[in-house]
């Protein structure tokens, strides 16, 4: 114990042998640490955040509804046949944090065009407590839970079939029970969603306006949106199934785990970039110890136990810089989540478009746990590769003769 | 250029380099492989950039439209234009690849099966052909020609919602241009298989005879167009396509335009490159600041037994300078060849980054994106690469030599 | 036990004709207490009977005991333990370890040999007496002087209580009245504790003191002088 005390005060001294040097290594390696740290949490919480916001506006974190509703092998299908009741949710507390919808695709005229659209039957007061859908309409208002037949409409829908502000539109569509659907409407309200394409496709009225026109009973509806996922996994029911967004939007899922990828694909070139660095820096530093190693060896030390004093130096080094680094990365974090990123730093100043809507482009950022374990044996493992070429020459060169 | 004394410093410089061979190799490969990686990463992403507007202008969007004034406006398709020879010859006097003239309408059908928005687009078959293959891509029945009467040609997703075959009809739902609501009958010429499950569901073809009846209520015996959509080698020239049209009264609309989501895709892809590249050039210079910077002091003895014969500070920067400069030719010709052998290979066999997504391509916008990226090589690229290495050595060296030197006047 | 090379060759081949001796048919004992020189002109072949005695370099022909144990069979480990059990190193430019104290580098081979850290205390303490440098044990190596870096080299030697000291040249770097006081020590670890020194050496003060002076030309001992 006590050779392996004097082992590692031999290392630390010699890691202090050229104080500047070291610290420009330390500093490298703390910065590179804390970037990736910084970046990680940037990519991770960036597209919770963005997420969150982009699914508080209309989609929701998961949506309670018949088994059949959505198409198993695609949940941009659905069939508007299956409905459900307040009956088939078990856990009473779920209604409460969620909003029922009604689903109506229909056909929509204006004075000289149809379009095919989404309407959607809204809880008006329900809506505007939990999501922020009623903040996109930016000419007119939100809808009025005590009128009925009214409509608002995404800005580019409106121009398309050439609607303004309380003009009266046509809706036709399939009831459930077989029959034509139609109803006049007017409109109240237009929303803007940044030009992405939900702008043309979606049409929102109140729920009972939904109804009727789908001649539905009072009591059914054909999903409950939830915006809160306080776990990860989702309530389970006997006679009804909950679908989580990522399966209703798979491509915004699989677009937020590329980046995620990219990102530690970024850490790892970074990493590897310091490493040559260090690399050069450690064989140079070893290098010039030669002379000493031999004499070392002359001495009886073994070449394990010189090599040994060397890795514990480096590896001490590592340590000092993660830690620093980790301190770095954490406190950039913790910045960025009192001063929001704007993400369209990198678009040039372009709104930010993800699933057909404009994003709220300010960011903030908190730390990730798992992160601050997986970044320093990301480190542990270049430094470990790092030395094998400057550990090789000393193993080769360090016995020699007076 | 160089005279005797240049030359022979330019000799002594090299043969530094060579004295630590080893050393000056591992600094230059370090340097070379950083640059390397980066510079791989940006043609990644062009590639990547490449792809997904490839993906884009295939959708029948074009890299520009031409777009007549009320379609521009509301996307009216009540007031086509006549596709002229003046038209024609205004189009093609642009660096444009194909054009093909279109007239749009949005239509609906309805059945048992479901009910679906279409854009039925009326075009000039053989014009057509030259600006999208679909012609190529029927996988049922045969493509329009230009004498078809009330024929469609659709695609294997809506085919396959609907259950519809060669032959079958369909009835299409729409407003007529006086604002009639009109049902007709049209005739299942084809099937194709192209782009994406979006674009097979949403886009029907017809000639200009059937849309004309269709829409106008009589056919005018020539090509009409809302939009001329255009195919080119890229947005290169959008300075002088704008200049050009606009002198004609018509809207010139970018594929970016016609498709923000995407547009900001690319910016945002851009904008990450050019961080990237701050970072790892900031990086890759701190890190090897300090192995050149050991470099040189090593030589301090050397050199200043030199400067003790009487060798100025102005020969050791010329000294400094030469050995920059071979390190920057060696290095800057290391990545570049490094880059064109791995990019060369990969530019053919492709990248396949579908495992980063659990296998499942990525799609935006309704646009399926590839999930086998091509890098690609261009001059920029090139151009990037020896400007990273020459500023990473340049800086790296002549602080080196500041402070070596600063040392040198400081003690003598 | 005594050291014992036995008609050693040491050849460097630089190719198929040409053959050079660093050593030619070295026979020598180095009995217990010995105070022996190897002395020659630059080339001459002292550093490699030095580095053969010491177990650096193998012979090409011959053999190295030291009692019964042949040192030419070890493997490189075995001869550096061989090293650390029995020898001690003094080298002509000290080569201290410029991060340890003095004390530590004294400390260093004791540590490497496993002892008790009660052991390792004394024998330190015990080290710098003999050199005279009690006091000095805290200072580094860049705080102490020319003769004083000599000293704890050869504390750092003798702590282990070796049975053979080797010194390549060890006064060749100090000035003539620190020489003196560097050889009049070793005489008197040699006379007190019967230590074995073995010398490399151009110093004519060391030369007129060591009991045995072995001449070497062209690898060969040339003639073999004792000084009574």
């Amino acid at each position: 114990m006590r050779s392996l005390a004097f082992l590692i005060k031999f290392s630390y001294r010699n890691l202090w042998r050229a104080p500047k040097r070291t610290i420009i290594m330390v500093l490298s390696l703390s910065l590179g640490t804390g970037f990736i740290i910084w970046d990680l949490n940037f990519a991770y919480s960036g597209s919770k955040e963005v997420m969150k916001e982009f699914l508080s506006q209309y989609a929701g974190q998961y949506h309670i509804t018949h088994p059949e509703y959505y198409n198993k092998e695609s949940r941009k299908r659905f069939n508007n046949y299956k409905t459900i009741t307040d009956e088939v949710i078990e856990d009473k507390t779920l209604l409460e944090k969620s909003s029922r919808r009604v689903t109506a695709p229909i056909f929509i005229s204006g004075e000289k065009k149809t379009l095919g659209v989404l309407l959607t039957g809204l809880e008006i007061e329900k809506e505007k407590k939990i999501s922020t859908l009623y903040e996109s309409v930016n000419v007119g208002r939100f809808l009025d839970p005590n009128n009925r037949k009214e409509i608002i409409l995404g800005k580019k829908l409106a121009e398309r079939i050439e609607v303004k502000m309380g003009d009266e539109v046509v809706v036709i569509g399939q009831a459930l029970d077989g029959s034509v659907a139609n109803d006049l409407l007017t409109v109240v309200g237009l929303m803007d969603f940044g030009g992405g394409e939900l702008e043309e496709s979606l049409a929102f009225t109140q729920y009972e306006s939904a109804q009727e026109l789908m001649a539905m009973n009072s009591d059914t509806y054909h999903q409950r949106v939830n915006f809160e996922l306080e776990e990860e996994t989702l309530p389970q029911f006997k006679n009804a199934v909950a679908t989580r967004w990522d399966e209703i939007l798979p491509e915004i899922g699989v677009s937020v785990r590329f980046i995620d990828s990219l990102t530690w694909m970024v850490s790892v070139i970074i990493v590897l970039v310091i490493s040559l660095g260090l690399s050069n820096t450690l064989m140079i530093t070893f290098f010039e110890r030669e002379q000493e190693f031999q004499s070392l060896n002359i001495i009886g030390a073994k070449t394990s136990w010189i090599t040994k004093s060397l890795m514990i130096e480096v590896f001490i080094m590592g340590t000092i810089a993660i830690f620093f680094g980790a301190i770095i990365g954490h406190l950039a974090t913790i910045y960025c989540y009192y001063h929001p990123i704007n993400l369209q730093l990198f678009t040039g100043g372009k709104n930010i478009i993800m699933g057909g809507m404009t994003i709220q482009p300010l960011v903030r950022l908190s730390p990730v746990m798992s992160y601050y374990w997986q970044v320093p044996l990301m480190i542990y493992f270049f430094l470990s590769l790092t030395m094998i070429y400057p550990l090789i020459r000393v193993i080769r060169r360090s016995s020699y003769a007076i | 250029m160089l005279n005797n004394e240049n030359r022979y410093l330019f000799k002594f410089a090299w043969r530094s380099i060579q004295r630590n061979a080893g050393r000056s190799f591992f600094i230059g490969f370090s340097v070379s492989l950083a640059v390397m990686i980066a510079v791989w990463v940006v043609s990644v992403f062009d590639g990547l950039n490449y792809q997904i507007e490839k993906a884009v202008v295939n959708t029948n969007v074009g890299f520009y439209q031409v777009q007549e004034p009320t379609y521009a406006r509301s996307t009216d398709a009540s007031k086509p234009l006549p596709y002229s020879g003046e038209v024609y010859e205004t189009i093609h006097r642009l660096p444009i690849k194909s054009a093909s003239p279109e007239l749009v309408l949005d239509g609906n059908i309805s059945t048992p099966e479901g009910a679906a928005g279409l854009v039925v687009l009326g075009i000039e078959p053989e014009l057509h052909k030259k600006f999208l293959p679909i012609h190529r891509k029927m996988i049922q029945g045969e493509f329009l020609t230009s004498k078809d009467l009330n024929s469609v040609v659709i695609g294997q997703e809506l085919a396959n919602i609907f259950k519809y075959h060669v032959g079958d009809q369909i009835v299409l739902n729409y407003q007529d241009t006086n604002g009639e609501l009109r049902s007709e009958i049209l005739i299942i010429k084809g099937i194709y298989h192209y782009n994406s499950k979006a674009f097979e569901k949403r886009y029907v073809y017809t000639n200009q005879q059937t849309w004309q009846t269709l829409f106008l209520n009589q056919y005018h015996d020539q090509i009409l167009y809302n939009r001329i959509s255009i195919m080119t080698d890229g947005l290169k020239s959008e300075p002088m396509f704008r200049d050009y049209i606009k002198k004609t009264g018509m809207e010139l609309k970018t594929w970016k335009q016609l498709n923000p989501e995407m547009a900001v895709v690319l910016d945002f892809h851009d904008g990450m490159i050019k961080f990237f590249f701050i970072i790892i050039g900031l990086t890759i210079t701190m890190t090897i600041m300090t192995p050149v910077r050991m470099l040189w002091q090593e030589r301090y003895k050397e050199l200043r037994m030199m400067s003790i014969l009487g060798v100025s500070a102005n020969k050791f920067w010329k000294i400094g300078i030469f050995e920059v400069f071979q390190m920057i030719i060696l290095s800057s010709f290391a990545s570049s060849l490094f880059l064109i052998i791995l990019i060369g290979i990969q530019s053919h066999t492709g990248i396949d980054f579908r495992s980063l997504n659990d296998g499942v391509a990525i799609e935006r916008a309704g646009i399926k994106l590839p999930g086998i990226i091509y890098p690609i090589l261009s001059a920029d690229q090139i151009v990037i690469t020896f400007t990273f290495v020459i500023f990473v050595l340049s800086v790296s060296y002549l602080w080196s030599i500041y402070r070596t030197l600063t040392r040198l006047e400081a003690e003598l | 036990m005594q050291f014992e090379l036995n008609n050693v060759d040491k050849v460097y081949q630089s190719s198929e004709e040409i053959k050079v001796y660093g050593a030619k048919n070295i026979s020598l004992k180095i009995p217990e207490g010995e105070f022996m020189a190897l002395v020659g002109p630059s080339g001459s072949g002292k550093t490699t009977v030095l580095n053969l005695i010491a177990g650096l370099i193998i012979p090409t022909a011959g053999s190295l005991k030291h009692g019964d144990q042949d040192i030419t069979s070890m493997s490189l480990e075995e001869r550096t333990k061989h090293r650390l059990d029995y020898m001690g190193f003094i080298f002509q430019d000290y080569q201290l370890l410029p991060i340890l104290k003095a004390s530590e580098n004294i400390e260093f081979p004791l540590q490497l040999k496993g002892l008790s850290a009660s052991e390792i205390k004394d024998r330190v303490e015990w080290a710098l007496k003999q050199v005279g440098l009690e006091k000095m044990g805290h200072r580094y190596p860049k705080q102490l002087s020319g003769g004083q870096q000599q000293r704890v080299s050869i504390a750092r030697a003798i702590a282990g209580k070796p049975q053979l000291i080797l010194a390549d040249e060890p006064t060749a770097n100090l000035d003539s009245k620190t020489a003196q006081e560097i050889i009049e020590l070793f005489k008197k670890l040699n006379q007190e504790f019967k230590l074995t020194f073995v010398f490399s050496t151009h110093d004519q003060r060391l030369i007129d003191q060591v009991r045995t002076v072995l001449y070497i030309k062209d690898g060969q001992i040339t003639e073999v002088k004792n000084n009574a």
